[in-house]
């Protein structure tokens, strides 16, 4: 297929990149750098006469992301045809290519998580165990091709249906100058699913417990949630916010994040402040 | 003859994970699946099949979605089957041992995911000077870091036997383990900064509020979310456009 100015060749390197999506996976930026790097030959060919562009788009595409990974071609797809948008029109806010990404990744995931763990998985294992209780081969033959037949077909439609959809709106909007009002939403957006991810993702509980005497005790977790659910993931997502937007390099928070780990850890297995049975 | 099993035996382990790194995620890492492999390299398929129906019962819970660390069921898996069909322990005595090796094992899937933690900001540097080579070089170092961890604890579990397995299950240093799961359950609160940091101005912020106040307070789902926040950039999207046709 050639659409747009996406040849096969190109097509074909970032579909089979796009299964490397968790290569490189770490609790940081997740599925980052395998976004990245199946990214790559698309910003090679949208920005082969621009080393400058290359560059800022090279780092866009490796911050955090997560998605299902069998869904992940889909907004690989959209982001070529915005990052094409970003390279032919220097009026165009780049910025709001992460937030159309981060807007995508918690829906579609819900839906890819529910389509492929929680229905082809299933189904596929109710088959797969009767045939291998019985020891039929065709037990996991039949299991992987129940999941696998629609997981590469999503996988390679996804990066084709994306790229087709992102375009033709770019184009639209740029034609009604609207590109400025279409960032700022996709902003307002990728902002509203990351306020989502700070409470889902982000799992930051303590079961210190304080011992007041008379056998009364005040497990701390109960005060933070009268104050707000999920508060300890909020403070500590601003709290790292504040800090890289101070300076700080990432390796100084991920250190601070794990000295916090390990703390924790130490105190909650300490029997004085162990919830009491 | 023995080494060269447990040398294909650790590379299913390796695959387990390797499936859902490079190769799309195809749900190799599924018991029915490793059990069936495990059967075939150390010769006897029927046990390999069977014990993988009833492996699968057991860890039919664990799903790997995101970044949740789970038992690693994949060893259980393994390490049953082999440990049936090679050591010829009991098929019930194997599966018995299946959820604590899966416990044991869990580190192998929450130390990757650490240590790669370092080829961000060797990304980050190299895109600062376009050199698109080196992060391919780092990505792939990524991989090669999981590979190893699936690996040599696999195979030292193999070549030393059920028993030196059980003694080590008794002996896990507990505070350890509690300290990586914690650690690993704050971490993405960077990478979540870090997208912050990319899309946040001051028009923004109080999105991440009223994001942050429906999952939280309200519970509604991601889905719910994104939904709502669809419609606020539509209808914004569109009253700007009614204004500026005007």
């Amino acid at each position: 297929m050639t659409t747009g100015k996406m040849e096969k060749k190109e097509f074909m390197s970032g579909f089979w990149r796009s299964c490397c999506l968790q290569g490189c996976f770490n609790y940081e930026r997740q599925q980052g750098l395998g976004f990245g790097y199946a990214m790559i030959p698309h910003l090679r060919r949208i920005y082969k006469d621009d080393p400058e562009g290359f560059k800022e788009a090279m780092k866009r595409h490796l911050v955090f992301y997560n998605i299902t990974p069998q869904c992940t071609t889909f907004v690989q797809g959209i982001a070529v045809a915005m990052e094409e948008e970003a390279a032919s029109n220097p009026d165009f806010d780049a910025s709001s290519i992460n937030a159309i990404k981060t807007a995508l990744m918690g829906p579609l995931s819900g839906i890819g998580d529910s389509i492929f763990w929680g229905t082809l998985r299933t189904i596929g294992l109710g088959v797969g165990i009767s045939f291998c209780m019985q020891g039929n081969i065709l037990g996991p033959i039949l299991f992987l091709l129940i999941h696998n037949i629609p997981h590469w077909f999503v996988r390679y439609k996804g990066l084709q249906v994306g790229y087709e959809q992102g375009l033709s709106f770019m184009e639209n909007a740029t034609e009604g100058g609207m590109l400025e009002t279409f960032s700022m939403a996709a902003k307002m957006l990728g902002a509203t699913v990351v306020g989502c991810m700070i409470a889902t993702m982000i799992n930051f509980t303590t079961t210190i417990t304080l011992n007041m005497g008379n056998h009364q005790t005040l497990a701390i977790q109960s005060i933070f949630d009268e104050i707000a659910p999920k508060l300890l993931p909020l403070l500590l997502a601003f709290g790292c916010f504040a800090l890289i937007r101070k300076g700080k390099k990432t390796t100084t928070v991920m250190l601070l994040l794990f000295l916090l780990g390990f703390v924790l850890a130490f105190l909650e297995g300490l029997p004085m402040f162990a919830p009491m049975v | 003859m023995f080494l060269i099993q447990c040398i294909l035996v650790s590379m299913v382990h390796v695959l387990s994970i390797l499936d859902g790194r490079i190769l799309g995620q195809n749900l190799l890492n599924t018991p029915i699946v490793e059990a069936t492999l495990v059967g075939l390299i150390c010769g006897d398929v029927q046990t390999g099949l069977v014990m993988g129906a009833t492996l699968q019962l057991i860890f039919m819970g664990f799903v790997g979605i995101g970044v949740t660390s789970l038992p690693n069921s994949s060893a259980g898996t393994i390490l049953a089957v082999a440990f049936a069909i090679m050591s010829h322990l009991s098929a019930d005595s194997a599966i018995a041992l299946s959820m604590p090796i899966a416990l044991l094992f869990q580190p192998c899937g929450i130390i990757p995911r650490i240590i790669n933690n370092i080829w961000n900001p060797k990304c980050d540097a190299a895109a600062e000077r376009g050199d698109f080579k080196a992060i391919e070089r780092y990505y792939w170092l990524g991989v090669v870091v999981f590979a190893i961890i699936y690996f040599v604890p696999m195979f030292l579990a193999l070549y030393f036997g059920s028993g030196a397995v059980e003694t080590i299950i008794n002996f896990i240093p507990e505070v350890v383990m509690n300290g990586l799961t914690k650690a690993s359950s704050v971490l993405p609160a960077l990478g979540i900064a870090l997208l912050m940091n990319y899309i946040m101005d001051k028009d923004a912020t109080p999105f991440i509020f009223l994001g942050f106040i429906l999952a939280a307070f309200l519970g509604v789902s991601s889905l719910g979310v994104a939904g709502l926040g669809a419609v606020i950039a539509v209808v914004y999207y569109n009253m700007v456009q009614r204004k500026a046709n005007e």
